[in-house]
């Protein structure tokens, strides 16, 4: 048998793994294997393919959520006393209003002692909205408070717009007589020097001005009354208004009611809020006095009119009016 | 039972998600792969490397997997992919000149001592000699037949070769280590 012949029969047997001497010494070689760490590679690997990936699914929307929650719960926490303040002011009765704020005035160490709550003075809203032209000046008041903690500043600084709803509690000694005497001089200064009209007073203190709501009519009316023994000027009411003011119920009232809420006398009612007007409305003003028959009232503003316009050129019907 | 399915159902199975069918594959395929890679590279360390990627191949792909051709085939396809990858990344691949060279080499020394006994444990020592000696090419279609119980079809289409070439290759391994045990 040649050797060609020997190999083709051994590649026979070998590929029938019939009497394969060659395959029977392979099998007596040692049968190597993967080790422990390679098979659990493999496997870990293997599993991980096919695993559900549910449980990172999972826990992000319950993160998100918590997140979210985290961040509104902040922006509330930071905003909250601010808006909650807010919202208590414009929704609480003036009586609370007062309560809360002499709070905080008693809170503040530099403000005086109050000597007792003061009673709940009801806002005059005619008044005040005869006077309204005064409104571009009231922060004057609360600003003397200088309080030193956060929340009484906070206060402060929101008394302008809570003053139309609610007096605001003073801690003024004498905090009744003051706006008064500033109001007479006012008067008088306007009475010697024509003062511009006050252009910059808010237009809604302008329109109640000139188109007073009936209970300012009445007030009105009621100021007219008590006309005849105010042709003095206004300064000499002023002074003895403010002279009549009760010492010791302005000890007892300390939280004074701005000066914008502090009833003038009805020759300042009558004059002074006009002589701040725009010349047009002044004069619509004593037209109308005039339609309501309230003649003395009208020429007596018309004088001041003339006084602080006297180039001014009046209707018809005023200029024969003496 | 897992164990009771073919190697095509649990690598089905695998596909659809069950992980317990690619263990019962695995622990039935470990071994066969893992020498047949080995011997293939003569190296552990590459070794693990080929065999672990090749893991990882499977995986990658199960989805892909059809049981139209045997499990172990397309194992070790992917197997032989990448010990060809490795030995050109290696080193160039040799000519067939320099195969039969290197077979007539080896043949000499051996050739002339025809009568020498050797020990079983010097019979292992030099099969596993003779055999990291052979050429890649007739080193894997001996591997792919011995290991992988693979025939002559299946190493032709798996080495993308025709079944002469398998057969010519073949050939030559088994005369290197017929004339390495000299009868």
């Amino acid at each position: 048998m040649s050797g060609n012949e020997k190999l083709e029969r051994e590649l026979e047997s070998f590929l029938a793994e019939e009497n394969s001497r060659i395959a029977a010494l392979y099998r007596t070689l040692p049968r190597q294997e993967p080790d422990a760490a390679l098979d659990a590679s493999v496997l870990a690997m293997a599993r991980n393919a096919v695993a559900p990936k549910r449980s990172r699914n999972r826990w992000l929307p319950a993160l998100s959520a918590a997140a979210v929650v985290l961040i509104v719960a902040g922006v509330a926490y930071r905003a909250g006393p601010h808006v909650w303040n807010n919202r208590g002011t414009q929704t609480t009765s003036p009586i609370g209003n007062a309560a809360d704020e002499a709070k905080t005035t008693v809170a503040s160490p530099a403000s005086p002692p109050v000597a007792a709550a003061p009673p709940a003075q009801e806002p005059r809203p005619s008044v005040t909205a005869d006077l309204g032209v005064y409104a571009a000046k009231p922060a004057a008041a609360p600003a003397k408070t200088a309080p030193t903690d956060t929340l009484a500043r906070r206060k402060t600084a929101e008394a302008p717009r809570l003053q139309s709803s609610a007096p605001a509690p003073q801690v003024f000694a004498q905090p009744q007589a003051a706006p008064v005497e500033v109001e007479a001089e006012r008067a008088d200064k306007s009475a010697a020097t024509p003062a511009p009209p006050a252009r910059d007073a808010p237009l809604q203190s302008l329109d109640a001005t000139i188109f007073p709501s009936k209970e300012a009519q009445k007030t009105e009316a009621a100021a007219s009354v008590q006309d005849d023994d105010q042709k003095d000027g206004s300064r000499g009411r002023a002074k003895a208004t403010s002279g009549a003011v009760n010492p010791a119920q302005s000890r007892a009232a300390p939280t004074a009611m701005a000066p914008e809420f502090v009833p003038a006398p009805a020759a300042a009612m009558t004059a002074a809020p006009n002589n701040r007007l725009y010349p047009e409305h002044w004069i619509s003003n004593i037209e109308k006095l005039l339609r309501e028959n309230r003649r003395d009232e009208a020429i007596r503003n018309l004088d001041e009119f003339r006084k602080q316009y006297p180039d001014y050129r009046l209707p018809d019907d005023l200029r024969e009016l003496k | 039972m897992g164990a009771e399915k073919t190697d095509e159902e649990l690598m089905l199975a695998y596909a659809q998600g069950d992980a317990r069918a690619f263990e019962t594959l695995y622990a039935r395929q470990r071994g066969m792969l893992y020498r047949y890679v080995l011997r293939s590279v003569g190296d552990r360390a590459l070794a693990d490397d080929v065999y672990q990627e090749t893991w990882s191949r499977l995986v990658v792909s199960r989805t892909r997997y059809r049981a139209e051709s045997k499990f172990s085939t397309w194992l070790l396809q992917i197997a032989h992919n990448l010990i060809i990858d490795t030995f050109r990344r290696a080193w160039p691949q040799a000519g067939a000149e320099e195969t039969d060279t290197i077979l007539r080499e080896l043949d000499a020394p051996e050739s002339e001592q025809p009568e020498r006994v050797l020990s079983e444990f010097e019979q292992r020592r030099r099969l596993q000699m003779v055999l990291d000696a052979l050429p890649l090419e007739q080193r894997e279609a001996f591997l792919l037949r011995i290991e992988g119980g693979l025939g002559l079809e299946e190493i032709s289409r798996l080495t993308g070769v025709g079944q002469e070439t398998t057969k010519s290759r073949l050939r030559y391994a088994l005369a290197k280590i017929r004339e390495r045990f000299s009868e």
